[in-house]
């Protein structure tokens, strides 16, 4: 029984006449009494300790609070959010929401963080069921510095019948400290991505001179053996420039999908061959870095180059190049053509293997990855590099 | 009709010269090659190219894409750009002079010619 309902209740008068058994009754009474005092008692210690507890973290991390009457469009703040807040905004008293006093206050915000700031009160305003945070931008007196401040909002009590926010809790923070560091690390980050790309970008200009360099002193060759010699050189040059570009235009500029690389790659090196000359591209999706990249778009290279050279005496061929990955997650690479199988010059064991061949197979070796050539209606070999070689 | 000339515009002398090397092997007149946006838009009014091979990043304040806009305004010349970057910025900035073609860095001659062609073919 409740202290209340047992002082106000209908007492029955006849129980607590004097006599037998109305001082059993009484004890009775009493012990219920202490009992209940003694849970008034405990309940206002909690409640106490509660409030202690909240003050202390309210005050450790110096937040200011401020209630919102919703029925009332208005919002109290109390005297660190008014501090928070600058001149503009009293303590203690209620300020319309849609009052100058506000408007004011709106005015000083960073006009880049508004939208999501009003996005914050308006999701408030229509009952949001979690908590909305939001931090901003805020010019607090006429300094020169942004103040970073976080809101954190929630709707404390709502219409039974409708859902409705009634009454609202608000606590702010001041997160300037915070936020600069981040911002200040933001701009380190986008600083050195700005230099990587740059790097690339130079590394992969420097690749056009050099092939402008081979290009001009090709011109002043007339053997053809030279000339063959440094067209294969630039091939493999604008290999490792495709490369650079590609990590240039990379999100975090260390991977990137090796499918359009290889789209590229192949159109490229398949177009010097001549226009009668066919290019089947079927490439997975594969994120790649550099280290990867380098050795397998070089290897491509010297496989169609080697196809180019030797399968198609007339000029006329197709080319296949897959990449796929295999039940054990290597990814296996085959550069195909339909031409003459027996005219590559690894057939003839005698000959001291040419560039070309000892750049595969040095290439082979780097990437851990095993080759096997056979004759299927032309030449088909197949690299499988093991999934340990790539992010 | 005689074939259209061609206008190269890139601030590095040996991608210029070796650019110019293969359009002449395509058989077209080069008209001129310039490192800077106004050097650019000087030739193109003198010279009035069917094509501008044009680089972004030029010699002195203007770059590419200003040079471009200029000559597309006075000249009316389609520009082929060649960029070293594929960057969003720069590409958005290509993208204001609505170009007839963009070729990236490392660029193979093959591909020169089909874009020249490509870009020459159309109305």
């Amino acid at each position: 029984m409740k202290l209340r309902d047992w002082l106000l209740g209908p007492v029955d008068v006849t129980r607590v006449i004097p006599g037998f058994g109305a001082r059993a009754r009484l004890r009775e009474l009493n012990a219920q009494l202490q009992k209940t005092i003694a849970e008034q008692a405990a309940t206002e210690a909690a409640l106490r300790e509660s409030e202690a507890r909240l003050k202390l973290a309210i005050e450790a991390v110096k937040l200011g609070v401020w209630e919102i009457d919703f029925a009332g469009n208005r919002g109290r703040l109390d005297a660190r959010a008014a501090e928070l807040s600058g001149p503009n905004l009293p303590a203690g008293v209620w300020i319309g929401l849609d009052g100058p006093e506000f408007a004011a206050w709106v005015d000083r915000i960073h006009p880049d963080d508004l939208p999501k700031r009003n996005a914050a009160a308006r999701a408030l305003r229509a009952g949001a069921a979690d908590i909305v945070q939001v931090e901003y931008r805020v010019r607090l007196s006429d300094a020169e510095n942004w103040t970073w401040l976080t809101h954190w909002r929630s709707v404390t009590e709502r219409d039974p019948a409708t859902g409705a926010p009634i009454r609202g809790l608000g606590v702010i923070q001041d997160t300037t400290p915070r936020a600069r560091v981040e911002a200040d690390l933001r701009e380190a980050l986008a600083q050195r991505d700005l230099l990587l790309r740059e790097v690339y970008h130079r590394v992969k200009n420097n690749l056009q001179v050099v092939d402008g360099l081979l290009m001009l002193q090709q011109r002043e060759l007339e053997d053809r053996r030279a000339i063959d010699a440094l067209t294969d050189l630039r091939g493999r040059v604008y290999a490792l420039g495709l490369v650079h570009s590609q990590l240039m235009a990379s999100r975090n500029l260390e991977t990137f999908d090796i499918a359009p690389f290889l789209q590229e790659l192949t159109q490229n090196v398949v177009a010097g061959g001549g226009p009668t000359v066919a290019l089947e591209v079927e490439v997975c999706a594969l994120e790649v870095n550099l280290d990867f990249a380098v050795p397998l778009g070089l290897l491509v290279t010297e496989l169609i180059t080697n196809s180019l050279k030797h399968a198609f005496p007339d000029g006329r061929g197709t080319i296949c190049v897959t990449l796929a990955r295999d039940a054990d997650r290597n990814a296996v690479l085959t550069v195909a053509d339909d031409g003459l199988a027996s005219a590559a010059p690894a057939a003839a064991p005698d000959a001291k293997p040419g560039l070309g061949a000892s750049i595969v197979s040095g290439l082979v070796r780097q990437l851990s990855a095993t080759l096997s050539v056979r004759d299927d209606g032309g030449r088909v070999t197949t690299v499988v590099i093991p999934a340990s070689e790539f992010p | 009709m005689s074939k259209p000339c061609v206008l190269i515009v890139d601030d590095e002398f040996l991608i210029a010269d070796t650019l110019s090397l293969q359009v002449e092997d395509m058989g077209y007149d080069v008209c001129g090659t310039a490192a800077t946006a106004q050097a650019a838009v000087e030739l193109a009014q003198a010279h009035r190219p069917g094509v501008v091979l044009m680089d972004v990043r030029l010699k002195g304040q203007a770059d590419g894409v200003d040079a471009a806009l200029e000559i597309h305004r006075t000249v009316g010349s389609k520009v082929i750009f060649i960029t070293g970057s594929r960057e969003p910025a720069t590409m958005a900035r290509i993208e204001m002079d609505h170009p007839a073609a963009v070729l990236f860095k490392p660029i193979y001659g093959q591909q020169l010619r089909n874009a020249i062609e490509r870009v020459l073919e159309a109305p």
